[in-house]
């Protein structure tokens, strides 16, 4: 840009060579640049230093020694600087997980084991770990509809792709189906098919919505009590033991109204942390 | 000395005792057939092995009997690679008067030895009116041709196989052919399966004084249940009759049987009626499976010393007559001391007719521990119906010798005949280990990318193709169905190309092309735009549909002198003189651009 206005700038003072003209021209000059830094400096401060997938590598492979040398908190620790760091995957929050089972945190065991099934929900040995620690802990289970059994065969990115990818192929067939008066009934069975699977990945992107939006969350200390209403010493309606899983129906200040199938309640947010999102 | 000499004359007997008795004489005698008619022809015949150039025997004179002069025969034979010499002589015997005659016994001389040969009897019955089919007058052939079914139990039991005979009666004059066929046999309680009837030949019998040919067919039935059960079957068999014609006999006739076959049904002369009584139940073994006949049984271990948890294979063996292909593995009461598979049938080997036969089973056991000093006795039970018993043959207890291995408990091993699928014990559960490194990193969470606008940008990018389709298919649909609306689409696009080519023509100063491409833009803008064939543009239809449309007069006016100087041009090749030059063909050019984008606002 400032190679474009140097051009410009001498294109038009050809003719001219004036000083006044010049002093008008770094005038001008100058003040580019200086319109430029709120872009540039911000940026430039903005960025700490980043770590290489290579770094987060290194990172997770230190995390899992100290794992095997039963330093168990060094290895949550280690592994929470990546989470930190924006190096998010389902074995990261799955070792997470291992590491607090081996505390004997169950709720925090199935929290991570949890975020872990979001973003890889068809991995056997994260469902493996998860349903054994809830065995252990004994806590209450979210309901499994239709919806969210489908919704479960695939992370959300994936069902986004698919939605994504039947969506053009739709759209393709019907471009062909116009354009074209030849074999149209072929294009209108594959435009049927793409359509099928659009509305099954849409259903199953709107349950995955639905779980973000009204968002699980994990009871990590427990047990503890849901409440009637969000205030210290009301009464209490049902138990919640640690490791429940439930989800999130609303806030108010530092109170969560959770629900398990019909119940619902009120508990601290201190007790629980939501599954997504995870910082 | 002495006592040299007799060791060889003992040797030499010995020779010759050796050498003598491979020149030993059998005679054989026999006579066919042994029942016949008065006058009718037999056959005797003496058969000397042993001799060479035997004599003939001396006859005996017998009465009633006529011997005719013999007929002599050698034969030489190869056995096992030795020659073997045999001498017939062949007798025609003729009886003349009916009776029972014994023919015989003989005493036979070859050379110095003699030897005795028994005697054989026939029987002569006078010589009846039958039917000679051969001279030309048929007679009934089914009045003369019967059946009869016959057996030697009358009463079995359940599961039990048994033998029924059919005998067929046939004339001497009459011939049947090798086909028979029995029908109408019951479906149900008796099984009589006609692929095992068993031809047991032909000989010749009396009946009220008249020959008859008396063809034995055996059947194996099996009694399915019990009950009683009438047996009047069908017989169905081929009568061959000569070709009575008198026609003249060709050349060839002689080397061709003129015999045709007629299918003849004879119904059973006496129904046969069998009772199928009930296994008894008195004195029924425990053991018993269902084995009807007489068997014999064998069973045997393998090894019969062994480690605990080693298998042991235990082979029974089943062989005998009656229901065979029924008899099933004898079960071991092996109790809770041994780990016992399904026995399995090793082999098999059962007659056409299913009535006797051997079956092999084999059964793997594994015992479970060191204690255990043998395998139990095993049983099998049958029914043998001839003596109307049950027998239970046992064998065993078979003796162990196991030793303990050095683990604790038995130990139980694959056996040696199938792979037996096992699932592991389970000692302890715990968590699976962790991930050795993830499948990839995410910057925060996977699906943030589709909330960005760019990927919305992009989804709204089919949508907008496929109306812009649509669009452009409508469009096309609409030309094609309207051709006016086409033409008038044309219509801009045709004028182009004229005025393009009026440009190059006024820059090469060309008029004939100028005025060539002014008289094109013309006739085709004109003729898309109105809808007119080529040949219907002129400048009188156009200005009236132009007129009709709402152009003024000023343009139409301009109109009419632009197709007057066209005319002009192509007719008389003359020009109003102010516009020959290039200015002024510009300029007519121009005006006339003018003209056509006033044309094109009308509709």
């Amino acid at each position: 840009m400032m190679n474009d206005m140097e051009t410009y700038g001498l294109k038009a003072r050809r003719k001219t060579t004036s000083p006044a003209a010049k002093r008008k021209r770094m005038r001008s000059v100058a003040l580019w640049i200086i319109m430029l830094q709120p872009v540039s400096i911000p940026t430039a401060l903005s960025t700490p230093k980043e770590w290489t997938p290579a770094q987060a590598d290194q990172i997770f492979y230190k995390a899992g020694a100290l794992y095997d040398e039963g330093e168990l908190d060094q290895a949550i620790e280690t592994y929470n600087e990546l989470v930190d760091h924006d190096y998010i995957s389902a074995a990261l929050f799955f070792n997470l997980g291992n590491c607090h089972f081996k505390k004997g945190a169950l709720g925090e065991a199935i929290l991570h084991y949890r975020r872990a099934s979001y973003l890889d929900p068809r991995d056997a040995e994260i469902t493996a770990n998860l349903n054994f620690a809830i065995e252990n802990a004994g806590g209450l289970q979210p309901a499994k509809t239709i919806w969210n059994l489908l919704a479960r065969q695939c992370g959300l990115r994936g069902w986004i792709r698919i939605a994504t990818g039947s969506y053009w192929l739709i759209a393709i067939a019907m471009g062909v189906y116009l354009w074209f008066t030849r074999k149209r009934k072929i294009v209108l069975r594959i435009a049927g098919a793409a359509g099928t699977v659009w509305i099954l990945s849409m259903i199953a992107v709107s349950a995955w919505s639905s779980t973000l939006k009204r968002p699980e969350i994990v009871i990590l200390k427990g047990p503890t009590q849901a409440l009637y209403a969000p205030i210290e010493g009301s009464t209490a309606h049902f138990e919640i033991p640690e490791g429940s899983i439930l989800r999130l129906d609303e806030r108010s200040e530092s109170w969560l109204k959770v629900r398990s199938g019909k119940q619902s309640g009120w508990i601290p947010n201190t007790v629980c942390d939501t599954v997504y999102p995870w910082r | 000395m002495p006592e040299m000499k007799s060791k060889q004359i003992i040797i030499f007997m010995c020779l010759l005792g050796s050498i003598s008795s491979g020149w030993s004489i059998t005679v054989d005698f026999d006579i066919t057939p042994k029942t016949l008619r008065v006058n009718e022809a037999a056959t005797a015949t003496f058969t000397i092995q042993g001799v060479r150039s035997p004599p003939p025997p001396n006859w005996p004179r017998i009465p009633g009997v006529t011997i005719y002069a013999p007929r002599k025969i050698h034969k030489s034979i190869n056995i096992n690679g030795r020659a073997e010499e045999y001498t017939s002589y062949q007798y025609k015997i003729v009886p003349t008067k009916p009776g029972h005659f014994n023919i015989g016994p003989f005493s036979y001389s070859a050379g110095d030895k003699t030897i005795g040969v028994s005697a054989q009897s026939i029987k002569v019955v006078p010589a009846g009116g039958s039917a000679n089919l051969s001279r030309g007058q048929p007679a009934n052939p089914t009045q003369q041709i019967s059946a009869s079914l016959t057996t030697k139990r009358t009463t079995v039991y359940h599961q039990e196989t048994f033998d029924i005979d059919l005998l067929v009666y046939t004339p001497t004059e009459l011939q049947l052919n090798n086909q028979i066929n029995i029908l109408n046999l019951p479906n149900s309680g008796l099984s009589i399966p006609q692929k095992q009837l068993r031809d047991l030949g032909t000989k010749r019998d009396t009946i009220n004084q008249k020959i008859y040919n008396v063809r034995r067919i055996r059947l194996q039935a099996k009694a399915l249940t019990q009950g009683t059960f009438k047996l009047n079957p069908t017989v169905r068999v081929g009568l061959l009759l000569r070709d009575q014609s008198r026609r003249r006999r060709g050349f060839f006739d002689s080397f061709f049987s003129r015999t045709q076959v007629k299918p003849l049904d004879i119904r059973i002369t006496t129904p046969l009626e069998i009772n199928v009584l009930p296994l008894p139940q008195q004195d029924r073994p425990p053991h018993f499976s269902g084995a009807v006949g007489s068997f014999s049984f064998t069973a045997d271990i393998k090894p019969d010393e062994l480690q605990t948890g080693d298998p042991v294979t235990i082979t029974m063996t089943i062989h005998g007559n009656g229901n065979i292909d029924a008899v099933s593995t004898p079960k071991i009461n092996l109790g809770a001391d041994f780990k016992s598979y399904d026995p399995k049938l090793l082999s098999s080997e059962i007659n056409n007719t299913q009535t006797a036969g051997r079956k092999v089973f084999e059964q793997v056991v594994i015992p479970k521990s060191a204690a255990i000093s043998d395998i139990p006795a095993i049983h099998f039970s049958y029914f043998n119906p001839s003596k109307k018993k049950y027998h239970t043959i046992t064998k065993g207890p078979f003796p162990l010798t196991i030793r303990a291995t050095g683990e604790n408990g038995a130990k139980v091993v694959q056996g040696n005949s199938e792979t037996i699928q096992r699932t592991a014990r389970i000692i302890g559960t715990d968590i699976i280990y962790l991930k050795a490194s993830p499948k990839r990193w995410h910057r925060g969470a996977p699906w943030l990318y589709a909330e960005r606008k760019g990927f919305w940008f992009l989804q709204s990018l089919p949508a907008l193709a496929l109306i812009g389709i649509y669009i452009m298919v409508r469009r096309r649909d609409v030309l094609h169905a309207d051709t006016a609306k086409a033409r008038r689409h044309k219509a801009p696009k045709s004028a182009r190309a004229g005025i393009q080519k009026a440009q190059e023509a006024i820059r090469t100063g060309n008029l004939s092309l100028f005025y060539e491409s002014l008289d094109q833009i013309l006739t085709e803008y004109f003729g898309h735009r109105l809808n007119l064939a080529p040949g219907e543009v002129s400048c009188q239809r156009v200005c009236r549909m132009l007129r009709g449309k709402g152009l003024d007069q000023v343009h139409l006016e301009r109109l009419k002198s632009m197709f007057e100087q066209c005319d002009n041009y192509r007719f008389s090749r003359s020009t109003s003189s102010d516009q020959d030059g290039t200015e002024g063909l510009q300029a007519q050019l121009d005006d006339l651009n003018a003209l056509l984008k006033t044309c094109e606002k009308i509709k």
